[in-house]
């Protein structure tokens, strides 16, 4: 299987490629009025009306800034497209399933930290595995 | 999604009225407007039934006899009233009649025999509240059962085939003046008519169905009373409301180094709904549009004063401002 390497808030997470629809560059992000806490605005994706996240956590504007590098990573769950911002992605690795799987049930017995389901170790470093499921829940 | 007339279900009630109103002995005649209002093809198919259900009471328990609408000095023809209308991101559907109305005590009274509510809730409620009571299961006032209506199977039934479709019926009433029951049925998609208005840097739509008119007023116009600002417009005094407050709009701070001078003219949206009018104060008006609606996604349907959004020309978005929920924030 494939997880796609991503920064978000300066740590090193992976995600599974199947769960992304897309990686965007960043863009005129439409701001909403009175919107929910943790959405920053919608974008216009190929038509398709999409809210945007920022899951960051950093509070200082500076650090939460946009660079060259900031990406817009786009899912879709149930015809609801969502899109959260990350600071840079550059790679995508190729793992075997059964690692990825010993990851996820090493982890269930582990207290939680918001947005994690898991921890890897890949081409000797440790990465978050992201845990997109609950962008939705929130 | 196939967008479709509601003519295709309101056609066929003249004919079910006239030949109605003879069997009953009654004199009715049926206005019906607003045939050419869309609403989804899946949505028409559903609303027949009860729709006819709701023709049905009003002829049936609404309007009286010619004799009796005589006594009440009530013109001899009964009239009966079905009108659509677009309105935000629904279509209202309203049937009236000039009957009877409903009778409080005899709603009461049923409504205690049949355990729906207790003797001292039933005195302290309003007329509105308890007369959404007839839509419970198993509730019929009509004291006499004949072959149309009035066997206690109905209202309730009419009620959820409306939930279904993810809309509401309430039912409102005047003793001697009559009754009307409005239903509010979603649209899904919708092509609007929609006027584009700039405020900062950001650009809404407001659809047309729900502006009185535009107007823009020198500042001498505004007025402040008991602590809101007030237009005065057409020889009342309306509310304002600033777009930028309720939106939150950025404001760019730039403006004034560049030279601006204040203007000394404000553009207004004059808005009403519910009998209550608003003036939505916005920078500048851009222009009217048709414009396909775009539902907002589900993390955001709970936003406050914004309808839907379109995609303008350039590819950016704009949102759509639902005037009814600004007027409504402001009343709380």
């Amino acid at each position: 299987m494939k997880l796609l390497q991503f920064i978000m808030g300066g740590e090193q997470y992976v995600v599974d490629v199947l769960a992304i629809h897309s990686v965007e560059n960043i863009q005129d992000i439409t701001r909403v009025p009175n919107a929910p806490e943790g959405v920053i605005g919608v974008i216009n994706v190929r038509g398709l009306m999409t809210t945007i996240v920022d899951v960051r956590g950093n509070q200082s504007e500076e650090t939460n800034a946009y660079t060259k590098d900031t990406r817009i990573v786009l899912i879709e769950d149930q015809n609801d497209p969502l899109g959260f911002i990350v600071d840079q992605t550059s790679n995508v690795f190729t793992i075997e399933d059964q690692l990825y799987h010993q990851a996820l049930e090493a982890n269930e017995q582990e207290e939680n930290r918001q947005y994690s389901c898991g921890v890897m170790y890949i081409h000797e470093q440790w990465y978050t595995i992201f845990d997109y499921h609950s962008l939705f829940r929130s | 999604m196939r967008m479709m007339t509601v003519e295709r279900v309101f056609n066929r009630f003249p004919s079910m009225i006239r030949k109605l109103s003879k069997e009953l002995g009654k004199d009715v005649v049926i206005d019906i407007s607003g045939q050419d209002t869309e609403l989804d093809r899946s949505i028409i198919d559903e609303i027949g039934d009860p729709l006819v259900h709701l023709l049905r009471n009003a002829i049936d328990h609404g309007i009286e006899t010619p004799d009796v609408r005589k006594l009440v000095d009530k013109p001899e023809k009964g009239r009966v009233t079905l009108e659509a209308y677009h309105r935000g991101n629904h279509v209202y559907i309203d049937i009236s009649d000039d009957g009877a109305g409903i009778n409080r005590e005899r709603v009461m009274k049923k409504a205690i025999e049949n355990n729906l509510i207790s003797e001292s809730d039933a005195a302290s409620r309003s007329d509105f509240d308890l007369f959404q009571l007839l839509f419970a299961p198993g509730f019929s006032t009509a004291e006499e059962v004949t072959d149309v209506s009035g066997r206690g199977v109905g209202l309730d039934v009419v009620k959820q085939t409306f939930e279904q479709l993810g809309g509401k019926i309430i039912i409102q009433s005047e003793e001697g003046k009559g009754s009307t029951f409005s239903i509010q049925l979603p649209l899904t998609l919708s092509i609007m008519d929609v006027l584009f208005i700039q405020c900062e840097e950001e650009i809404y739509g407001i659809p047309t169905s729900q502006l009185i008119e535009t107007a823009i007023a020198p500042h001498e116009d505004k007025i402040v009373m008991q602590g809101q600002v007030m237009l005065q417009y057409r020889g009342q005094i309306i509310p304002v409301i600033e777009l930028k407050e309720a939106f939150q709009v950025p404001v760019r701070s730039t403006a004034a180094e560049e030279g601006h001078f204040e203007d000394t003219f404000t553009s207004y949206l004059i808005v009403k709904h519910d009998k209550k009018a608003a003036a939505i104060a916005v920078d500048q008006f851009i222009g009217q549009q048709d414009v396909v609606i775009k539902p907002l996604g589900k993390r955001l349907s709970t936003v406050r004063g914004i309808s839907g959004a379109t995609i303008l020309g350039n590819g950016t978005i704009a949102f759509i401002i639902d005037a009814t929920q600004l007027l409504e924030e402001r009343g709380r």
